[in-house]
């Protein structure tokens, strides 16, 4: 018997063919291998009830990743199959639950971690501070990779246009580039690159675009997502961590659910003074 | 042969929903080749997104890769983006599944289920470097096979095709495989002689083994070029559903698709008898699936795929025997089928199934679609839908009373001794039906939808010319107009350009071909994407090989004149037709067969067969001929979770 956690964050890895899928299609994906499991996912109330599953920030159509995160909850009230239960999980059920998920998910998607939460966190997309990305290019035109790099780590401002609320703004993305190296391969470079989500997050295009418009994209990966806390950042679940909660001393009276992000924020803090 | 994987990879972050092309579904496989094995491709000629549900294609990937001495791979259309791409990198058309190039395989089967598709195929065999046209392939070229609906008048596709099949794929698919393996092992290597062989296999035309006369825009007669082509090719029929409770693995797709639920079929063939409908005449007779079948095979289907909703699908799901009964079953959460939601496609709607409908769902109530198809009571006794206004209004009542708020009318336009009253008739019914609503409501609304009619080949009106776009857009002006002042009365049509060119290939003769290649040669791939059609292509094309709309699809056919169809059976007794089309003009209908006499239209006669029913007696809400029968086209939700508007 799989005895699940009320709360669960689950790592999983999306490489091969299916990165070309979309973040929905993704999204998707899961429901239908929960529900394939018999898994007792906890439904969302209403006309249209669904399953409750939060990811991680969207990885684009066609990126790889070794690092994405799904946060679930389980219900008792929704276990239909005596395999299942919800309540003090082990690591041994942990383990067990992403073997058979992963056995019900598309060739190139493996759950690689799952940690038990106690609620009282913020969300994957609060959370999730600097992700790294590594991305092989190809340019048909000098200067190579590394002294455009050079350049625009160099450069205080790097605008890009976008629409927010159906109206043009102009942003500053060089904030987002925390690092941004290059090695030489055989097809043109690797570059590496982390990203800060906060308080906007980039995308993988404006990167490449700033680099140079004859720049082509051969592969990307998403290799970490980073937590970040007190200058120190962690991963969300590190590979190959299977983990509960033990249990806490004090009971938490306010429902994750209802708190401000701010508050939750400065719980947060306290706790981890 | 090796995998184009390397090649396809990098042109898949350039193009729009590379999904796509990636295939990966859960039910999907990825055969190995042995040696002597026979190794189909089945293609769907339109997207991704259109092809993958196709129950049929579906059904053919498994009972093939079921079998020991074949395999078989799918493809579908590539998007104009993707077709790009692939043309400049040299990329040859492609199998999802394990991509290898197309002309790896011994056949390249493609689903034809509407007209305008025909120059996707064109376009596809060209991609996969096959020779375009069937006479110019040699004995070790891939072979191009259609099936599907369409092929019912294959001879627009004639010259591209080295056979159509007819009817059910179930068992012929085997035969064909068992054939070409015995002429691989035997060394033959003469296309003619390969083309004979195939021939002998019931259902199976080899148009390469035929001539059509012509005289002007008549054909005159066709000629078999070998003693070995039979003179009728006939259909084939499944008799017994029961025994092939497919599909058992199914395809869940990874990214976004029509129909996107686990679909079971519940029965094939209809005999209603609307004299317009194509599939109600060529898939006679009726032959229902076993009820503990179906429950069985949505409890396996829910537990495999993971999805929440199942589709009973057939050509009119409510004539099932004991639908109500299956329905009951699966949502009963002891049958094992788990949060299942249940839509009827297809739903024939009378004011006892709305009840019904209503009673099982809960939650929001989405749409209705009822489809009349003919706006007067007159009209609707030529085409045999025998509907009257008062069942209309009472099964609309019924839904509105119940708490739908939009309710969809289908009509068609262009129908055979159509005047200008039975089109004002259409505004008048959804003028009546607004006002229904509105005991109930304001703010109800009422869609009326119409499409242009289309004659198709092995039907009643197979002789009848269609309506000139002009004479259609005549009409929809008149629709528009006399609904302007309506209030709560939206009218919405098809573009009658789309149907002019539908008609072309659907009663075209062999000459079409050239047509055919002349408008896929001038761009025009995707002609059901109104983004991508334009008439003047077509009338272009037609222009330059010397006939117009007029001479194809609008010019009314004699009874003594050889329809291009005319050595291809259905089953169908060319005099029942007639005699429909002799009752059509004298406003007389014709009763489901299911439930009253026998009539011999030949399907079960010609076949030996009877109907195959899961019950003997006619559902409630009584059937075609009492005047209470209605139909729905569009799902209603029937279930835990109403489906989102
Ligand atoms: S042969 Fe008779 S029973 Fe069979 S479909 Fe035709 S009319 Fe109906």
């Amino acid at each position: 018997m799989i005895v699940l956690p009320p709360r669960l964050r689950v790592r999983y890895v999306r490489v091969g063919r299916v990165r070309f899928i979309s973040q929905r299609d993704t999204a998707r994906i899961f429901e239908r291998a929960m529900r394939r499991l018999h898994a007792p996912v906890k439904y969302s109330e209403g006309f249209s009830p669904h399953p409750i599953l939060s990811f991680s920030a969207a990885l684009p159509t066609g990126g790889a990743s070794e690092a994405e995160y799904l946060d679930v909850r389980f219900d008792s009230a929704e276990v239909t199959d005596e395999r299942f239960a919800v309540g003090e999980s082990s690591e041994m059920s942990l383990r067990a639950f992403a073997e058979a998920l992963s056995a019900v998910l598309p060739v190139g998607m493996v759950v690689t971690g799952a940690v038990e939460l106690d609620g009282s966190e913020l969300s994957l997309q609060e959370a999730v501070a600097c992700m790294r990305w590594e991305v092989d290019v190809r340019a048909s035109e000098p200067p190579t990779i590394d002294v455009r790099i050079a350049n625009l780590m160099a450069s205080a401002e790097i605008v890009v246009e976008r629409q927010r609320k159906g109206r043009p703004v102009v942003d500053n993305i060089r904030e987002n580039i925390a690092v941004m190296e290059s090695d030489a391969t055989p097809e043109g470079a690797r570059i590496t690159v982390d990203l800060l989500t906060h308080p906007r997050g980039i995308r993988l295009r404006e990167l490449l675009t700033a680099l140079g418009s004859d720049i082509e994209l051969l592969r990307a990966t998403r290799t970490h997502q980073w937590i970040d806390q007190h200058g120190e950042r962690y991963e969300p679940v590190a590979v190959g961590t299977f983990a509960v909660v033990t249990p806490p001393a004090l009971s938490e009276t306010d429902s994750a659910l209802t708190r401000s992000p701010s508050r939750e924020r400065e719980q947060h803090e306290q706790r981890t003074d | 042969m090796t995998s184009l994987w390397n090649d396809i990879e990098p042109i898949l972050w350039r193009v729009d929903k590379p999904a796509r092309y990636i295939g990966g579904e859960v039910g999907s496989l990825e055969p190995q080749r042995h040696e002597g094995n026979i190794n189909w491709l089945v293609a769907y000629p339109d997207t991704y997104e259109i092809g993958l549900p196709n129950t049929g294609l579906t059904i053919l990937y498994e009972i093939l890769n079921d079998r020991d001495d074949a395999t078989c791979e799918r493809t579908y259309a590539p998007w104009v983006d993707m077709e790009k791409e692939m043309r400049g990198a040299g990329i040859p058309l492609f199998s999802v599944d394990s991509f290898r190039p197309a002309n790896s395989f011994d056949i390249l089967a493609f689903n034809v289920a509407a007209e305008l598709t025909y120059t996707n195929v064109l376009n596809m065999i060209d991609l996969s470097g096959i020779p375009l046209h069937a006479a110019d392939r040699g004995g070790d070229d891939t072979f191009v096979f259609i099936g599907g609906h369409c092929t019912y008048n294959p001879e627009p596709m004639a010259t591209f095709v080295d056979a159509a099949v007819l009817g059910d794929g179930e068992e012929v698919v085997g035969e064909i495989t068992a054939v070409m393996a015995t002429w691989r092992a035997e060394g033959v290597t003469d296309r003619h002689e390969m083309w004979c062989r195939l021939a002998q296999i019931p259902g199976v035309y080899v148009p390469g083994l035929y001539r059509p006369t012509f005289e002007g825009e008549r054909q005159t007669g066709i000629e078999m070029l070998d003693p070995r082509a039979p003179a009728v090719v006939e259909k084939r029929t499944v008799y017994d559903l029961g025994q092939w409770p497919y599909p058992r693995r199914g395809l869940v797709p990874l990214t976004d698709v029509v129909h996107d639920r686990l679909n079971v079929e519940v029965f094939r063939g209809c005999t209603r008898g609307c004299r317009f409908c194509q599939a109600g005449m060529i898939t006679r007779p009726v032959r229902e699936r076993p009820r503990h079948q179906v429950v069985d095979m949505v409890r396996a289907g829910m537990e495999r795929t993971g999805y929440d909703e199942v589709a009973l699908t057939s050509l009119s799901t409510a004539d099932y025997s004991g639908i109500e009964d299956v329905v009951t079953e699966i949502m009963d959460p002891a049958a094992g089928c788990g949060r299942v939601n249940v839509s009827l496609p297809s739903l024939r709607v009378d004011a006892f199934t709305v009840g019904t409908a209503a009673a099982i769902q809960q939650g929001r109530k989405s749409g209705l679609t009822f489809a009349p198809e003919g706006g007067t009571w007159r009209m609707r006794r030529v085409i045999n839908k025998l509907i009257s206004e008062e069942d209309l209004y009472a099964a609309t009542d019924a839904a509105f009373a119940q708490g739908w708020q939009r309710v969809k009318l289908y009509f068609l336009i262009g129908l055979p001794t159509e005047t200008d009253e039975d089109v004002l008739g259409i505004v008048e019914l959804g003028r009546r039906v607004v006002e229904i609503g509105r005991k109930y409501r304001r703010s109800i609304t009422v869609t009326v939808s119409v499409g242009g009619f289309v004659p198709k080949p092995q039907t009643p009106f197979q002789w009848f010319g269609q309506d000139s776009p002009d004479e259609l857009q005549r009409k929809i002006t008149l629709l528009r107009d006399a609904s302007r002042d309506v209030k709560g009365l939206s009218v919405r049509w098809h573009d009658p350009s789309a149907s002019a060119a539908e008609g072309v290939s659907s009663r075209g003769d062999r000459r079409m071909g050239a047509v055919l290649e002349r408008v896929w040669r001038d761009g025009g791939t995707f002609q059901e994407w109104g983004e991508m059609f334009t008439l003047e292509r077509w009338e272009r094309a037609l222009e330059a090989e010397g006939f117009s709309l007029a001479s194809v699809s609008e010019r009314d056919r004699r009874r003594d004149e050889c329809v291009p169809w005319a050595h291809l059976s259905a089953g169908l007794h060319e005099d029942f037709l007639w005699g429909e089309w002799e009752s059509a003009l004298a406003e007389a209908g014709t009763e489901d067969c299911r439930w009253t006499p026998c009539y011999d239209c030949g399907a079960c006669t010609t076949l030996s067969l009877e109907h195959h029913v899961a019950s003997p007696t006619a559902p409630a809400g009584g059937s075609q001929g009492t005047g209470q029968g209605l139909d729905l086209r569009t799902p209603v939700s029937l279930g835990v979770k109403p489906v989102s508007a």
